[in-house]
């Protein structure tokens, strides 16, 4: 099988951009990664599309060239941008193309996400009665992490200060105004723990990245990204996740410890091999539980970890350089692709004043949106 | 499948609070933004069975604890289109003279 490298990203900046639609936005972010890697769109041989409230991703050919090559909508959730990086790059190991995009794209209303929960597999009731709501299932999770595990609401806040603060360094930030500590825990209480500026917001944006044949990557750039493994995984039984009016009593892992076993195992490294992180802090909580779900520390760790300030990024184990979706907003379809996005230039070290660094993981997660 | 009838006692797992008006569908609920209450939400434990997510009611005076024990009881959700009341499940402290 071929090996993959990315040879381009862009990005739209991530906000709010009235009378601007997401397939203007894509365009632009692929306009920016074809440039990056110094070719055309005629040059593209395919393409995956990701978006939740855009049906049809692909009529981003209408500004960028009609060509007629194969273009597939994906959508999988809060994954949807890390599948159309996926199967992007399967397509190439596959010996299908050569050198094909990822775009993902998002313009979302204001507000928590709603949806008709049959469509989830859950009772109507669940929804009727006030249940269906995934920010709550975020702060239960934390709640019981923090019982278990001796975790403090300042610690939860010290990560959204450190969201907010890379955020301000970050041109293309939703938030780029940094936040003290206090002001995160006086902030708005939303679901206890958690404060509205634990939170990432829906919001809009796109990003795009191009990908070809690894043996082919010198002739595009000086310095290729390659994509060493990339895995999805679902929830097994067991497993605490959104959306459950119930759940048995014997807890087993989440489907990201799952995803980033499997990860690991296919690259051939571990968590302590791995330089610059990506981790999905929907909210606050939720990057302080992927550290251990992930592997980079034991549970438990991240209080003192976050004390001596190691995830910052200057600190041992920077996470989220970019301000992560804290900082950015959940434009679902695309905010998989900002995370590659942010990767790509700190592994290539072209950040200035972020931090260069010599090994990516991808980014690993479980899905909010869908079970 | 088959029906199974489940405690009506147990604990606190964990436990939140809903400080903003759910969006309406798929939400229910008789309140509107000027008349929305935050209330509690948990998952109880029920001992050898399984954990339930449910509304906490009851906790007007202190925060839900985790393994606080509680009781499930019934409640008044709204009052649908044809005047009839519609009860909902909910888990409460547990009494003392509580043997449910």
């Amino acid at each position: 099988m071929a090996d993959v490298a990315i040879i381009g990203v862009g990005q739209h900046p991530f906000g709010r951009f009235p009378g601007k639609s997401a397939i203007e936005m894509a365009a632009e972010a692929t306009r920016g990664a074809l440039g990056d890697a110094g070719i055309g769109w005629r040059d593209v041989q395919f393409a995956f599309g990701g978006s939740y409230e855009v049906d049809n991703p692909d009529a981003v050919v209408n500004l960028l060239g009609l060509t007629g090559i194969p273009f597939t909508d994906v959508y999988n959730g809060c994954a949807t941008a890390a599948s159309a990086i996926s199967l992007a790059a399967q397509t190439i190991e596959l010996g299908a193309y050569d050198i094909g995009v990822a775009i993902g794209m998002d313009k979302h209303p204001v507000g928590a996400f709603a949806a008709d929960p049959v469509q989830y597999g859950v009772p109507s009731w669940y929804g009727e009665t006030g249940l269906f709501l995934t920010p709550k299932f975020f702060a239960m999770k934390i709640q019981r992490y923090m019982h278990d595990y001796g975790i403090r609401p300042q610690t939860l806040a010290e990560v959204a200060a450190k969201g907010y603060r890379n955020g301000a360094r970050n041109p293309n930030a939703f938030r780029r105004s940094p936040l003290s500590v206090e002001q995160i825990l006086d902030g708005r209480m939303v679901n206890d723990p958690l404060t509205q500026y634990m939170f990432c917001s829906p919001d809009e944006g796109a990003a795009a990245i191009v990908l070809c044949r690894a043996d082919i990557a010198d002739r595009y750039t000086s310095k290729p990204i390659y994509i060493r493994a990339s895995e999805v995984r679902t929830r097994r039984y067991g497993a605490f996740e959104v959306h459950s009016p119930s759940f048995p009593l014997e807890r087993i892992g989440a489907p990201t410890v799952d995803a980033s076993r499997a990860s690991f195992e296919r690259a051939g490294i571990g968590p302590e091999d791995v330089d610059v992180i990506q981790l999905q802090d929907t909210d606050a909580g939720a990057e302080i539980i992927h550290m251990a779900e992930n592997g980079f520390c034991a549970d438990g760790d991240q209080e003192q970890l976050i004390a001596d300030r190691a995830t910052e990024i200057d600190g041992p184990l920077p996470v989220n350089t970019d301000g992560g979706l804290i900082a950015n907003g959940e434009p679902i379809g695309a905010s998989g692709l900002r995370q590659i996005h942010e990767l790509v230039l700190q592994l290539r070290g072209t950040e200035l004043n972020r931090r260069r660094a010599g090994a990516a993981l991808r980014r690993l997660q479980d899905r909010e949106v869908m079970p | 499948m088959e029906s199974v009838e489940l405690s009506r006692r147990g604990t606190i797992w964990t436990w939140t609070t809903q400080e903003f008006l759910p969006k309406a569908p798929p939400y229910a609920g008789p309140e509107t933004a000027e008349t929305f209450e935050p209330y509690y939400v948990g998952y109880v434990e029920l001992a050898g069975e399984l954990r339930v997510e449910s509304r906490l009611v009851g906790f007007e005076d202190a925060a839900p604890r985790i393994g606080q024990q509680v009781a499930m009881v019934v409640v008044p959700f709204k009052t649908d289109e044809d005047g009839r009341e519609v009860m909902v499940y909910a888990f409460g402290p547990a009494g003392e003279a509580d043997h449910g």
